[in-house]
């Protein structure tokens, strides 16, 4: 990725909005993606009509229970008779739609996009760990029986013993997040806690506790990107897109330095 | 970029992508060509690969697959149905419009198979003739099974350069004048669709034109397109403005999208002699007109060709198509 000082246009973000998180919402997948659309329509005071692209992002369809779940959540995203492209990088999707929002910005081929980005992972039963069990190599990981927080473990455990980051530096993250979050309205498990109470956690899969790890969470988020002369006459107060940038490490979890994440 | 279903980031090392800047579109491989477009014309990007793999054989339960890709609430519930029969409502919708008999349909079936009997990757090519096909039983009303395409695997890949690495590259490149995409409704709300019609192609068409500075009909010399279901191809040369509306079946029936026709349709055989590969569809559509536009078609090859037009749709039970124009 070379960098073009002669770009056509800037990217700039003129709106948000962002559900509230929850287990198990009773909205549909649909609804969760209106919702968060319309606030951030809103809050850029446009509406449909005014979109001429939309781009979605959602993790795998299994999650919500559709296949082709783009097409699915279109209308609730407001991509009826528009360009609808979804894309996903997996658990980084949330960053990536707006990253490919730039690109449909930036190339000049639409000036006014909205991004949505949607997931539902309670209608998973028992529990959406169970889809992960399929996102291993069918011959040579399956078997293993592996899941997420396993792969998690293996990598804190390294990160620990190669840089001498103790237990107690580590829950210290999520004391800070869980505490960050007080205040935030969409948040799921805020909480005003300790190291000792991390430590004191269920133990998931040693070195990592439960309360190192983030919940299962049903929610959508959206935002409205535009092009620069749009977004100088819809805000005063734009937020511009300086630069993305995306990469994916290899195939094979157990190719990859687990403590230091080349990617 | 990749495009497949569910097999997300399964490929990063077969298609060069691990620790390169690589993801995935949800959506038909010409979905892909189209963020390749964009990625390229941001001035960021010189090479860009486009992958897309489709491996049906594999699947053991694609209705079950089908059943969820149905909407929840109002359709799902309504338990055995065969979710083709969405194509059959477009099907009998399209030939009351337009006049176009069942007979225009068994015709697109017996010229794409006949066709694809000269192409080496067409598996599913045969020698057929109208009573045949007008005899067998209906599968999907008003179409027999030899209207709908079957599936086989394939992996696709193109590289996309933008034109100063085009031309260190290659002496015959082939240029994307125009590429459009468009989704008409989402699949939980399929009451929207204007059945017998599908704005998808109509609005992905205007899109590419409009990017190719066109207004109207391109004037291209032949066309690979959408036909999984026979009546598909007729409605995606309305659709993309090739020919007039209601126009499609009285020109099939002269001839003129035969191989020596006066507009070549589907002179691969398309999709009803190459089957449907999932993702990999639109392209299977797109590696034909570029064989053809560089020459390399074979025995299919068409002559003097510098202008075609692809089109591809995502299949049951969605309305998002796309078209791209292509010329050398």
């Amino acid at each position: 990725m070379r960098s073009n000082i002669f770009m056509k246009d800037r990217v700039a973000i003129v709106g948000a909005g962002l559900t509230t998180f929850m287990r198990r919402a009773l909205e549909t997948p649909r609804e969760l993606a209106w919702e968060a659309a319309k606030m951030a329509l809103d809050s850029a005071g446009l509406t449909l009509k005014d979109i001429d692209c939309v781009v979605i992002g959602s993790a795998p369809d299994t999650f919500d229970g559709m296949h082709f779940k783009g097409e699915y959540l279109a209308d609730g995203s407001g991509a009826i008779n528009k360009p609808m492209t979804r894309v996903y990088v997996g658990g980084g999707t949330g960053v990536f739609v707006p990253e490919s929002a730039y690109w449909h910005i930036a190339s000049g081929v639409c000036k006014k996009v909205l991004v949505v980005a949607e997931e539902k992972m309670s209608p998973a039963h028992p529990h959406p760990q169970y889809v992960f069990k399929y996102i291993w190599d069918p011959i040579i990981e399956r078997p293993l029986g592996p899941n997420l927080i396993w792969i998690f473990a293996m990598e804190m455990r390294r990160y620990m013993a190669k840089c001498g980051a103790k237990k107690e530096d580590i829950a210290l993250v999520s004391v800070k997040n869980k505490r960050n979050a007080l205040d935030h309205p969409a948040a799921l498990t805020a909480a005003n806690i300790t190291v000792d109470d991390v430590l004191k956690s269920e133990t998931l899969v040693w070195p990592v506790n439960l309360l190192d790890v983030s919940p299962v969470t049903d929610g959508a988020a959206a935002l409205v990107m535009t092009s620069e002369n749009v977004a100088r006459e819809i805000t005063d107060t734009p937020v511009w897109v300086d630069g993305v940038g995306f990469t994916l490490e290899n195939q094979h979890w157990y190719n990859r330095e687990l403590a230091f994440p080349r990617y | 970029v990749g495009g497949n279903s569910n097999t997300d980031e399964f490929a990063p090392e077969p298609i060069g992508g691990a620790l390169r800047p690589t993801f995935t579109v949800a959506g038909d491989g010409l979905e892909g060509i189209a963020h390749a477009y964009m990625l390229i014309k941001t001035g960021h990007f010189n090479v860009v690969s486009v992958e897309s793999h489709g491996k049906p054989s594999e699947i053991k339960t694609l209705q079950d697959i089908y059943r969820f890709a149905l909407d929840p609430l109002h359709v799902r519930p309504l338990d055995y149905v065969n979710p083709l029969f969405y194509a059959g409502l477009d099907a009998v919708a399209y030939m009351k419009r337009t006049g176009a008999k069942r007979e225009h349909l068994a015709m697109v079936a017996v010229k794409n198979k006949n066709n694809g009997l000269s192409n080496e990757r067409a598996s599913f090519s045969t020698k057929l003739d109208l009573d045949y096909v007008l005899s067998s039983n209906y599968s999907i009303y008003p179409m027999t099974n030899y209207e709908i395409a079957p599936f086989s695997d394939a992996s696709i890949t193109f590289v996309l350069a933008n034109e100063e690495y085009a031309k260190k590259l290659t002496d015959n490149p082939v240029w994307i004048d125009g590429i459009g995409y468009s989704t008409e409704t989402g699949t939980g709300a399929t009451e929207w669709h204007e059945w017998g019609k599908m704005k998808s192609f109509r609005n992905a068409a205007i899109m590419a034109y409009k990017l190719a500075n066109l207004n109207g009909n391109p004037q291209v010399d032949f066309a690979e397109v959408e036909d999984r279901f026979s009546f598909m191809e007729l409605l995606a040369l309305e659709e993309t403005m090739l020919v007039k509306e209601g126009e499609a079946h009285k020109m099939l029936e002269k001839g003129d999208f035969n191989r020596d026709g006066y507009l070549p349709i589907n002179p691969s055989g398309g999709s009803l002699s190459m089957g449907i590969q999932l993702e990999a569809t639109g392209l299977s559509r797109l590696l034909e007109a570029y064989l053809q536009l560089t020459g390399k078609a074979g025995n299919h090859q068409l002559k003097n060709v510098r202008r075609g037009l692809v089109a591809s749709w995502r299949g049951v039970p969605t309305y998002t198509s796309m078209v791209a124009l292509l010329s050398v």
